[in-house]
């Protein structure tokens, strides 16, 4: 096992991951940019050293800085959180260049499943379903149209290298497919430097479901459930929950056998989800896979017991995994909603400021990951996560009773400072939510036809 | 100015099949170089072979018309091949001429090579606090007063420097990057010794500006 690990990230993530070192006895480095300096996780680090401004180029996403850090305090792994350089191949490289144990997948997987186009060639060469569409990238545009014409319309037109919902264009009208296309590839090539996109058919309300897995060096996968991410703003989730509301076992389990399958031809190794998206139709077609922590992993550990970090932790020292597919047995349902500094009055946009009052809530099978307390400022240079708030009970019912009665205990203030969680209370109470009738459509429809 | 190229960014000429790692890297530094056209003095040159990234910085025209050969600055001559190879800095960095125009501020590749702009460099605070300013660690690494063991430390406390001399190395990633005083002044205090690793932002020698005499 390591001695020492380098913290490559800051957050609530920080300090998750600070928790399980301290309690597996690893001594924890935390690497952290000036804005960070006086931060829970850089004080409760056994060591911490500063990588650069607030700037997230010239700090989090400084390969050179990092790696220098890690080699000055003598980290043997770094463990990089989720974001930043969490999925960057090259990074990946360099960390093996110089010795380092990057936390997660050797760089090829990262290369191959990190890139939305290559994960489709990639789906569709281990026989995943995916959405009708293109093999993979495609750079001719009336070739597009001809795909675009058989997986039938509406499709959507993706950059390769995008994500957070940017580059991305739905076309709901054959005549208007090709200006589209050339003005994708113009946002893709302005935004991430790469032009590459893909085509295929869109789902206007889709169910979002996402399967944990973990590998370890020796071929075993094992899958931990999945969990249920429809709830989205700006695509991008804020209310997730395992297992999945209204799907039967049957249907949780095939997506498992697929994500077990998709990560052994994969050579997956750590802990990583696979996403699906699930139709009015029942039919799943896969996604795109993370090669990495996911911000709601907490849940999982909730129903599972199994604490993923650890996992990832032990994985990456090469140890086998220490559970079978048979031992694990979720139990019960958990819930997590993303308490963010933001406004959804307008479109969700961050309201960075200082935060002033900050009680979070207590209680039973009540657990808060968060790296915010009265003083700190919220800036722009990072996301505006405050906190996560998840729940457990063991019916559906209850945890969302329990939710609910956590969300309202939570105090949060300050000037210019405005926060999601009216809008999470109305989303827990919205009848299609209660019926887990939900799709991702879910969010827009409540923004455009409030309830009376 | 920078330019950073992936593998696929070098088309055409590509390194001999099967070269040996210091082969590989003292063909990428060739290359480097020769995308040198014109546009100034070579500054600095990074290269990660696991990765096969090269990162190329050249100084900024407006300086790099009046600097003298020798500037402290244009350390790593492209022809030089003790530039980037870690343990031998070019002796020339011991005593350097001042190049005549100020540092150029604001690219973000010359940032890494000096510290100006945000945290870095400013006044000390606390004590004589109008007539200090701390030069700062502009990245982290491991800072050397001396351009080689045993070499006299390009500077000692109560030495007059001047913009653009160069007053330690900081050493990351097998990369020794000068560390250069933004203005000229009398060296108050060394705050970290030889070979000491030091943080981004840390304070590492205190000049007085206003002590000239």
């Amino acid at each position: 096992m390591f001695n020492t690990i380098l913290i490559a990230n800051r957050g609530e993530i920080a300090l998750r991951v600070l928790r399980t070192c301290r309690e597996m006895g690893i001594r924890a480095v935390v690497a952290h940019s000036t804005a960070d300096r006086d931060t829970p996780a850089v004080r409760l680090a056994d060591e911490s050293i500063q990588i650069g401004p607030p700037q997230p180029k010239r700090s989090y996403l400084n390969p050179a800085a990092i790696v220098a850090a890690a080699l000055q305090t003598g980290a043997e792994a770094i463990h990089p959180g989720y974001g930043f350089l969490s999925e960057n191949p090259e990074f990946a490289e360099i960390c093996q260049a110089h010795g380092l144990t990057l936390i997660g997948p050797p760089p090829e997987v990262i290369a191959r499943l990190g890139d939305k186009s290559s994960a489709r060639a990639f789906a569709i060469e281990a026989r995943l379903p995916v959405l009708p569409g293109s093999c993979g990238e495609v750079a001719d545009p009336g070739e597009a149209k001809r795909i675009a014409d058989e997986a039938g319309y509406p499709v959507v037109i993706k950059a390769a290298a995008g994500g957070g919902g940017r580059a991305m264009r739905v076309v709901r009208d054959p005549r208007e497919f090709l200006p589209a296309f050339t003005a994708t590839r113009r946002e893709a090539v302005a935004l991430f430097g790469d032009g590459r996109v893909y085509v295929e058919k869109y789902l206007d309300a889709a169910r979002h479901i996402e399967v944990q897995v973990l590998a370890d060096r020796h071929g075993n996968v094992i899958h931990l459930g999945a969990r249920d991410c429809s709830i989205q703003r700006r695509r991008q989730k804020v209310i997730e929950e395992t297992p999945p509301p209204g799907l039967p076992d049957k249907a949780i389990e095939r997506l498992g056998e697929l994500a077990v399958r998709a990560a052994r031809t994969a050579g997956y190794v750590g802990a990583g989800t696979f996403e699906f998206v699930l139709d009015e139709d029942g039919g799943v077609y896969f996604i795109e896979a993370n090669c990495r922590l996911q911000v709601e992993h907490p849940i999982t550990e909730m129903v599972t017991g199994i604490d993923l970090v650890r996992e990832q932790l032990l994985i990456a020292a090469g140890r086998r995994l220490g559970h079978a597919q048979p031992d694990v047995v979720p139990y019960g349902v958990a819930l997590e909603c993303r308490v963010n500094a933001e406004d959804p009055f307008r479109n969700f946009v961050p309201t960075p400021g200082l935060v002033t009052e900050f009680t979070p809530p207590g209680g039973p099978f009540t657990r808060v990951d968060t790296h915010v307390e009265p003083n700190l400022r919220i800036t722009a240079d990072y996301d505006p996560l405050l906190a996560k708030v998840a729940v457990w009970a063991p019916t559906r019912d209850e945890v969302l009773a329990r939710m609910d009665r956590a969300l309202g205990e939570f105090r949060i203030a300050g000037p210019g400072l405005c926060t999601n969680l009216p809008f999470l209370r109305d989303v827990l109470a919205h009848p299609l939510f209660r019926h887990a009738k939900h799709t991702t459509a879910l969010v827009d429809q409540m923004m455009s036809a409030p309830l009376p | 100015m920078s330019q950073g190229m992936s593998q696929d960014g070098l088309h055409g000429a590509l390194p001999p099949a099967g070269a040996r790692p210091e082969e590989l890297l003292a063909w990428i530094a060739g290359y480097a170089a020769e995308l040198n056209t014109g546009a100034g003095p070579l500054r600095r040159i990074a290269i990660t072979s696991g990765a096969t990234a090269v990162e190329v910085e050249w100084a900024t025209p407006e300086r790099a018309a009046p600097a003298p050969a020798g500037a402290t600055g244009d350390r790593a001559a492209a022809t030089d091949p003790q530039a980037w190879q870690p343990a031998a800095p070019h002796p020339n960095g011991a005593a350097p001429a001042p190049p005549p125009a100020p540092p150029p501020a604001g690219p973000p590749a010359a940032r890494q090579a000096a510290p100006n702009g945000d945290a870095p460099a400013g006044p000390v605070p606390g004590a004589a606090a109008e007539e200090a300013v701390v030069i700062s660690a502009p990245m982290v690494g491991t800072f050397y007063r001396a351009p080689e063991p045993g070499a006299p430390p390009y500077v000692e406390v109560g030495d007059m420097v001047e913009p653009g001399q160069q007053i330690g190395i900081i050493e990351a990633m097998k990369l020794m990057n000068p560390i250069l005083a933004e203005q000229a002044g009398r060296v108050g205090e060394i705050l970290v010794g030889d070979g000491t690793p030091v943080e981004y932002g840390q304070p590492l020698i205190v000049l007085r500006p206003g002590d000239t005499q």
